[in-house]
């Protein structure tokens, strides 16, 4: 198997660490003599590693604030939130 | 070997308009470590929180409080459904908190209920576009090829470096306003939430086979969309480049 397109499929698992499959092995062959496939493969995994860290995604403070100020007020009104007193 | 990526498209997508200011961006991208918790400090808040300590409670919502708004926000990608979800999520922990046995972390059975209020969201959603836009009903996210990647670009050392955090965030959310609900939530179940494929298939109704070929098309649909960006000026069309180091090196050169 010789063809980029045809290993695309496998990009997945690739992607997912299982490489130990036939088509991960002719992807991971490929990729050694194959600069625009690695480029391929290098900016998909760069892709998921954004989308998978919480820093790039805002948490608004204000929502922060009042989202503990319900909690707390959500907490008191619990019939059994009698053991100690909220902050 | 031949390389044969078959680029199509000649156009850049509609509604893609996000061009980056290029600025030294030194915050990097790193995860925040200050509020883990190991596993047996979450057991002893759990237990105390239990016994009506409030404090304990804010602690645990502390450590995870990220973790879920960012699940949340890349599921519906609306502050105001975002925020309910995510309220909604640490109500139900607490109601529910007697039930917890930390099988899984704390964080894990927050997620699964913020997920699960976010998929309902997406569905809700669904139904009412189907009711009104073709396009949701013709489009498939699981039958017919994989797309081939169109561009190239060499953006992978860290385009944190080049582009600040906000507009960052910015191109991440608009590239992933393009998805389709279906390929969204597979996207944000497996990678952004780090479900098994069995699991998500399992939430969606759907097989394992058809999340991997969702996630496959969500992941490459991303790149593509990071790569028009990030790529800028560099970025060309697979089926231009010269096979080999030439091509790339010239789509270097060209680079920010």
């Amino acid at each position: 198997m010789s063809d980029c397109t045809d290993l695309l499929g496998a990009l997945g698992d690739y992607l997912d660490g299982d490489e130990q499959t036939t088509m991960c092995q002719e992807l991971k062959k490929h990729m050694a003599g194959c600069a625009k496939c690695r480029l391929v493969v290098d900016t998909a995994r760069r892709t998921v590693e954004l989308y998978r860290g919480e820093e790039l995604v805002e948490f608004p403070t204000d929502f922060r604030q009042r989202l503990h100020g319900n909690l707390k007020d959500a907490w008191m009104r619990r019939p059994r939130a009698t053991a100690s007193a909220p902050r | 070997m031949h390389c044969s990526w078959r680029g199509v498209a000649e156009e850049k997508r509609a509604g893609w308009r996000v061009r980056p200011r290029f600025v030294e961006y030194l915050g990097g991208v790193r995860p925040k470590q200050n509020t883990t918790l190991d596993r047996a400090e979450e057991m002893e808040l759990v237990q105390k929180a239990r016994s009506g300590d409030f404090d304990a409670f804010e602690r645990l919502v502390r450590s995870c409080e990220r973790r879920i708004w960012a699940i949340a926000w890349r599921l519906v990608g609306d502050r105001e459904e975002a925020e309910n979800i995510v309220q909604g999520a640490f109500l139900k922990a607490m109601e529910a908190l007697d039930s917890f046995r930390g099988e899984a972390g704390f964080c894990t059975w927050i997620g699964r209920i913020a997920t699960n209020e976010g998929l309902e969201i997406l569905r809700r959603r669904r139904r009412k576009e189907t009711l009104s836009l073709d396009e949701m009903v013709s489009e498939s996210d699981d039958d017919g090829p994989i797309p081939h990647p169109e561009l190239l670009a060499d953006w992978r050392e860290d385009p944190s470096r080049s582009v600040e955090r906000r507009e960052l965030r910015s191109i991440l959310d608009s590239a992933l306003d393009t998805l389709t609900p279906g390929l969204r939530a597979v996207f944000v179940l497996r990678d952004v939430e780090g479900r098994s494929t069995s699991d998500t298939a399992s939430d969606l109704g759907i097989t394992e086979a058809n999340v991997k070929v969702r996630l496959l098309r969500a992941r490459l649909a991303l790149r593509e969309r990071l790569t028009e960006v990030f790529g800028g000026e560099s970025a060309v069309h697979a089926h231009l480049v010269p096979h080999g180091l030439g091509g790339l090196a010239a789509a270097r050169e060209g680079g920010a």
